[in-house]
C-alpha cells in the first residue's frame, strides 16, 4: 500500500497545483448551478421588460360573456368563483388580450359580413368533410384553400389580429362560432390558450343558464366532488419524483469529474515528458497505476459531492428568487435523505472505480491529452446511453438487467430511491456485478504500463506498420482485437440474420451461424496467421470427448435449474413464439435429424469457434484468465439476444470455458454445446405431451452428478500439453 | 557486472520498415565509467532504455549482476538511475518536493533520506533553487536537480543519456565534474555522448555502435588521445555508415 499512497500522494498534489484541474473540477462545479441560475434570472427579467404586445383577437357578434371572458382571460369555470390565491386566475393577468370589435363603418361592415361568409363557409366545408371520413372532431383539420387564404388575409391586413371569433347562425338550438387562428402568428400559442379557457368558461356558462331555466339544480352537473391529497411524506414524494434522474446524474457527474486527471495522469505525464522518469522510479508499475487510479476515483467521487452541494444549493436559490417555480430547494434535495445518498454512493463506488480504469487506461493510450480526448469522448456517450435507461419511466431491474454494466446499478439505484422498500437483492446483484466488472478491467489495466506499446505509443504509431508485427509471431489475438472481431461478428450476426429468412427457415437460422460467426473466426486466423492451436481450434484427445460426452447432462441440468432463477418470459413474448414457428417449420421439413442439425450442430461448432475459440484465446492474453472466461460468456450469452435466457446462457457460457480451457481445445466444448442443445430441443418435444419437465427433480439428481463429475475432474492430473499463457510470448511494436 | 547477452531489438520505422536498433549485441561491461559513442540512430537511446527496464529486448537477456531485466524488474530499478534529454521533471514541484517525492520511493528510513537529499542538496549546491517552482529554472539548474533526483536512490547503475545536450559550456562542465564525482567502488556509470572530449575526461571503457552493432569495445586510449581519438571512432563510424550524417 506505501508506494501506491506515495503515488497518490505525488499525482494528487501535482493535480491540486493545476490551475485548470482545480477549475473543471472545483470551481466550475460549485459556481455552473449558481452562474447558470443568474444567467436564467436575467434573461427572464430581461424577457419581462420586453414583452411583446398582447395579442389581438376579432370578435364578431360575439356574446359579452364570452368576449369579456377573452378580454381578461378568464379561466375559472363560473360555477366555482377564482380563487385570488390561485395559481391559474394570478395568470390570466399575463395572458390578457386586445379583443376587436369592428365598428359600425361601411368599411367594417362590409369586413364584416364577408368574414361572416368566409366562417361560414368554412365550418359548412369542413362538417361535410367530417361527415365524409366519418370523424367526430375535424376542428384541428386544415379548411378549403381558397377561404382559408381570404380569411387569413382579412385578419392579417383588416384587423392586425392573431385569431378571429365569428358567431354563425344558431343549428338545432346549437350555438355555433368559428375560432380560426393564424398560426403562424408569434404569439399563436398564447392565444389559443386565452381562447380555450375563454370559451370552455362560455360554454359552462351557457350549460348553467340552460340548466337553471330548466329548474335543474346545478350539482346535477358534478354529480362528485373530488379531492385530491398526497399522503406520502414529503421525503419519500421528493424520492420518488427524482428516482430516475438522481443516479444518472451520479454516473455522470463523477465521470465528468474523472474525466480530466484520467487526461492529465499519464497521456499528460507523457506529453510533459515526466512519464520516462516515473517508469524508472523503484516502484511496481501496477502500484504506479494504482495509485493514478486512486486520484482519478477520489476527483470523480469529489465532483459527485461539490456537484450535488452546488445543486442542492442552486434549487433553493431558485426556489427563492422564482417564486411559484416550483423549486424544490435545498429542502428537496435534502428530503432525499442522507442515507439514501449514502447508500448511492456505496452503490455506485465499484461503478465509479471501473469507469475510472477506463478511462486512464484510454486516456493512457494517447500520445497527448488532446488525442486523449477523442478516446474518452464515445466512453461518454456510451454512459450516458446506457445510463439513460432509467429515465425510461417504466424501466424495472430485472436479473438479467443487473448483470449489464453501467444500467443494471443505475435501475436497481432508481427502484432503491422509488420504492418503499429498498430492493436488496437487485442490488445486491449490480452492484457484485459491478464489483466483477471492476475487478476484470482493474486487473487488465494496471498491467499496461507493462507493455512498452503503452508506455511508448510513438513506438507503434508510426503509419500502417502498426498493424504488421515484428520479432516473434504471437499465438494469438490480443484482447481488444478478439474483442473487435467479436463485435463485427454479432452486429453481422443481427444485421444479416433476418434478411436471410426469405431462403428458407434453416437458412434463417444457419446462414448468420456459418457467415457471420464461423467464417470471420477462420478468415481471421488465416490473415492473423494464427497456429490452430493457438486459437483452441486444433485437434484433442479422444480422452477429452469421452469425458466431453459425459458431461452433455450436466451442462443441461446447470441451465435448466439456473434459468429458474430468472423471470420466464411472458406467454405472449414475441421472441418466443417467433422460435416456436421456426422449430416447428424446421422439422415440418425434414424431420427430427434437420432440426437437430440446424438447432444443435450448427450452433455448437459456429458460437463455439468465435466465443471459446478466437475470443476466449484473445482475451486471455489481455485480461488472464478468469477475466477472459468471466467476458467471453458474457458476449456469449449476450450474442442469444434474449433476457430471459442471460443467466442460463452465461453459466453454460463459464462451463465451456472451463473446459475449453482445461483441454486446450473447442472441440469437447462443441461436443458439449450440440448434446446440450439436442437434449433440450428432444426434451422440450416430450415436454408438450407431460405437461412440463419435472425440473426440480432433474435438477436436483443432475446438480449431485455435477458435483461428483467436476470432482473426479478437478482431481484427475492435468494434461501434459502446454496451454499457451497469456503474454507468454512477448508482442512487439 | 553488466551482461548484454545476444541483445536484439527491433521497431518500425515509416521510412525503413523493420529497423534493428540493437542487433546481437553481446558485452560484459565492469563497473567504473562506460563512455557510449555513436551515430543519430545507431541504437544508444534504445540500448539505454533497454538497460534501464523501459523497453524489453526482442531476444537476449540484459543482466545486472543476478538481477534479470525482463524477470526483475522492479528490483533492478532500485538500483538504478536513469536520465536522458527525454526526461523531464515535474514542472509543478520545487526541487525539495520532488526530492521528497522520490525518496518516498526507496526501501530505506525516514532518517536515511533525509540524509540523502541533504546530500545530494549540498553535491549539486540545490540550495538557492530548492523551493522555486521547477517550471521556472534554467536548463542548467534543471539539469542539476534531475542528476540529483538520479542519484538519490545512490544507484549501482547510473544510466546517462547524452546528458550535456543543450547546455552552456559552463553548465556541461559542471555536470561532467558532477558525473567524475559520482563514481564510486561498484558503480557501473553508462553515457551516451557525442563530444569525445567528455569520452577522455570519463571514460574508462568505450563502446562503439554502429547500427545496433558493436564496432569497438576497449579502453578509449587505444584508440589515441585528442583528435586521434575522434579520428579514430570516425574511421569505425565511416565504413560501417556511409550514408550517416
Amino acid at each position: 500500500m506505501k508506494p501506491i499512497w506515495a503515488v497518490f500522494c505525488k499525482d494528487g498534489t501535482e493535480l491540486l497545483r493545476d490551475r485548470r484541474t482545480l477549475f473543471v473540477n472545483v470551481v466550475l462545479p460549485v459556481l455552473l448551478y449558481p452562474m447558470m441560475l443568474l444567467f436564467l434570472i436575467q434573461v427572464y427579467q430581461l424577457t419581462q421588460a420586453h414583452r411583446p404586445p398582447p395579442p389581438r383577437v376579432v370578435m364578431i357578434d360575439i356574446d359579452a360573456v364570452l368576449v369579456e371572458a377573452v378580454r381578461s382571460g378568464q379561466t375559472t369555470t363560473p360555477e366555482k368563483p377564482a380563487d385570488t390565491s390561485d395559481k391559474t386566475a394570478s395568470k390570466a393577468g399575463d395572458t390578457q388580450v386586445v379583443v376587436v370589435t369592428p365598428t359600425a363603418s361601411p368599411a367594417a361592415s362590409e369586413a364584416v359580413a364577408q368574414a361572416h361568409g368566409l366562417g361560414e363557409a368554412i365550418a359548412a366545408a369542413m362538417a361535410a368533410r367530417a361527415t365524409a371520413d366519418g370523424a367526430e372532431s375535424p376542428t384541428s383539420e386544415r379548411s378549403p384553400a381558397p377561404e382559408r387564404a381570404a380569411l387569413l388575409q382579412l385578419v392579417r391586413q383588416e384587423w392586425s389580429a392573431a385569431a378571429i371569433v365569428v358567431r354563425l347562425p344558431e343549428k338545432d338550438g346549437q350555438a355555433r362560432i368559428l375560432i380560426a387562428f393564424d398560426d403562424a402568428d408569434p404569439q399563436f400559442e398564447r392565444t389559443v390558450a386565452v381562447i380555450d379557457a375563454a370559451v370552455e368558461y362560455w360554454r359552462q356558462d351557457l350549460i348553467e343558464q340552460r340548466l337553471q331555466a330548466h329548474q335543474v339544480p346545478l350539482t346535477a352537473l358534478h354529480p362528485a366532488e373530488i379531492t385530491r391529497v398526497g399522503l406520502a411524506p414529503k421525503a419519500q414524494a421528493t424520492r420518488m419524483r427524482l428516482a430516475g434522474i438522481i443516479p444518472i446524474l451520479l454516473v455522470i457527474m463523477a465521470l465528468s469529474g474523472a474525466f480530466y486527471p484520467a487526461l492529465d495522469l499519464i497521456a499528460g505525464e507523457r506529453e510533459r515528458g515526466t512519464l520516462e522518469t516515473l517508469l524508472t522510479w523503484p516502484v511496481r508499475r501496477r502500484d504506479i497505476f494504482l495509485g493514478k487510479l486512486l486520484v482519478t476515483v477520489c476527483a470523480g467521487l469529489l465532483a459527485v459531492i461539490l456537484n450535488l452541494l452546488s445543486l442542492g444549493f442552486t434549487m433553493g436559490l431558485a426556489g427563492n428568487q422564482l417564486a411559484g417555480s416550483g423549486g424544490g430547494g435545498m429542502d428537496g434535495l435534502l428530503a432525499v435523505g442522507a442515507g439514501t445518498l449514502a447508500l448511492s454512493f456505496l452503490a455506485l463506488l465499484p461503478l465509479v472505480v471501473t469507469l475510472s480504469a477506463i478511462s486512464l487506461a484510454l486516456a493512457g493510450f494517447a500520445a497527448s491529452s488532446k488525442e486523449a480526448q477523442n478516446y474518452l469522448s464515445p466512453l461518454f456517450l456510451v454512459v450516458m446511453l446506457a445510463a439513460a435507461v432509467a429515465l425510461v419511466p417504466d424501466a424495472r431491474p430485472t436479473f438479467a438487467l443487473d448483470l449489464i454494466p453501467i444500467t443494471g446499478p443505475v435501475l436497481a439505484l432508481k427502484e432503491a430511491l422509488r420504492a418503499s422498500e429498498i430492493p436488496w437483492l437487485h442490488l445486491l446483484l449490480s452492484t457484485a456485478g459491478s464489483i466483477a466488472l471492476a475487478a476484470v478491467v482493474v486487473a487488465w489495466s494496471v498491467r499496461l504500463l507493462d507493455q512498452e506499446s503503452f508506455c511508448y505509443p510513438g513506438l507503434v504509431r508510426a503509419g500502417w506498420g502498426r498493424w504488421r508485427r515484428w520479432g516473434a509471431q504471437p499465438s494469438a489475438p490480443g484482447g481488444l482485437e478478439a474483442l473487435g472481431l467479436f463485435a463485427a461478428c454479432a452486429a453481422a450476426f443481427m444485421l444479416i440474420g433476418p434478411s436471410l429468412a426469405r431462403f428458407g427457415v434453416v437458412a434463417q437460422i444457419a446462414g448468420p451461424l456459418i457467415l457471420c460467426l464461423a467464417l470471420p473466426v477462420l478468415l481471421h486466423a488465416w490473415a492473423g496467421r494464427y497456429p490452430a492451436a493457438g486459437l483452441h481450434l486444433g485437434g484433442t484427445r479422444g480422452e477429452s470427448l469421452l469425458r466431453a460426452t459425459l458431461m452433455i447432462p450436466c451442462a443441461l441440468a446447470l441451465s435448466l435449474a439456473l434459468s429458474t432463477l430468472q423471470p420466464a418470459p411472458p406467454p405472449d413474448d414475441a421472441q418466443t413464439h417467433e422460435l416456436m414457428r421456426i422449430l416447428t417449420s424446421v422439422q415440418d421439413l425434414g424431420g427430427l435429424p434437420l432440426l437437430l442439425l440446424v438447432i444443435a450442430v450448427a450452433p455448437g461448432i459456429c458460437e463455439e469457434m468465435l466465443c471459446r475459440g478466437t475470443l476466449l484465446a484473445g482475451l486471455r492474453r489481455g485480461l488472464g484468465t478468469t477475466g477472459a472466461v468471466l467476458v467471453s460468456s458474457f458476449c456469449f450469452a449476450a450474442l442469444h439476444l434474449s433476457p430471459y435466457r442471460f443467466v442460463p446462457q452465461f453459466s453454460l457460457g463459464i462451463f465451456l470455458a472451463l473446459l475449453t480451457l482445461r483441454s486446450g481445445s473447442i472441440w469437447p466444448a462443441v461436443l458439449v454445446h450440440i448434446g446440450h442443445n439436442g437434449l433440450a430441443v428432444l426434451l422440450s418435444g416430450e415436454g408438450d405431451d407431460s405437461e412440463g419437465l419435472p425440473i426440480q427433480t432433474l435438477t436436483a439428481v443432475t446438480l449431485a452428478v455435477v458435483a461428483a463429475i467436476g470432482l473426479f475432474i478437478l482431481a484427475r492430473p492435468r494434461p501434459s500439453v502446454a496451454l499457451h499463457a497469456p503474454g507468454h510470448i512477448p508482442r512487439l511494436p | 557486472m553488466l551482461i548484454l547477452d545476444h541483445v536484439c531489438k527491433s521497431f518500425y520505422d515509416p521510412g525503413r520498415g523493420e529497423v534493428k536498433a540493437v542487433d546481437d549485441l553481446h558485452v560484459q561491461i565492469a563497473p567504473g565509467v562506460l563512455a557510449l559513442v555513436g551515430a543519430n540512430g545507431a541504437g544508444k537511446s534504445t540500448l539505454l532504455r533497454l538497460i534501464a527496464t523501459l523497453l524489453t529486448p526482442d531476444s537476449g537477456s540484459i543482466r545486472l549482476d543476478d538481477l534479470d531485466t525482463r524477470r526483475d524488474p522492479d528490483a533492478l530499478r532500485a538500483r538504478l538511475g536513469y536520465l536522458s534529454t527525454t526526461t523531464r521533471l515535474y514542472p509543478r514541484f520545487t526541487p525539495h518536493e520532488l526530492l521528497r517525492h522520490v525518496a518516498g520511493f526507496l526501501p530505506v528510513d525516514a532518517a536515511t533520506k533525509r540524509e540523502r537529499i541533504a546530500a545530494v542538496v549540498a553535491q549539486f549546491n540545490l540550495g538557492d533553487i530548492l523551493d522555486q517552482r521547477i517550471q521556472g529554472l534554467s536548463t542548467g539548474q534543471l539539469q542539476r536537480a534531475n542528476l540529483a533526483r538520479t542519484l538519490l536512490a545512490d544507484p549501482d547503475l547510473l544510466v546517462l543519456d547524452e546528458p550535456t545536450t543543450g547546455l552552456d559550456l559552463v553548465a556541461a562542465d559542471q555536470l561532467v565534474a558532477a558525473v567524475r564525482a559520482a563514481r564510486r567502488p561498484g558503480r557501473l556509470i553508462l553515457m551516451a555522448t557525442h563530444v569525445m572530449r567528455e569520452v577522455e575526461l570519463l571514460a574508462d571503457q568505450l563502446l562503439v555502435l554502429a547500427r545496433g552493432r558493436a564496432v569497438f569495445y576497449g579502453p578509449p586510449a587505444t584508440l589515441g588521445s585528442g583528435e586521434h581519438l575522434t579520428a579514430g571512432v570516425l574511421r569505425l563510424l565511416t565504413p560501417a555508415e556511409p550514408s550517416a550524417p
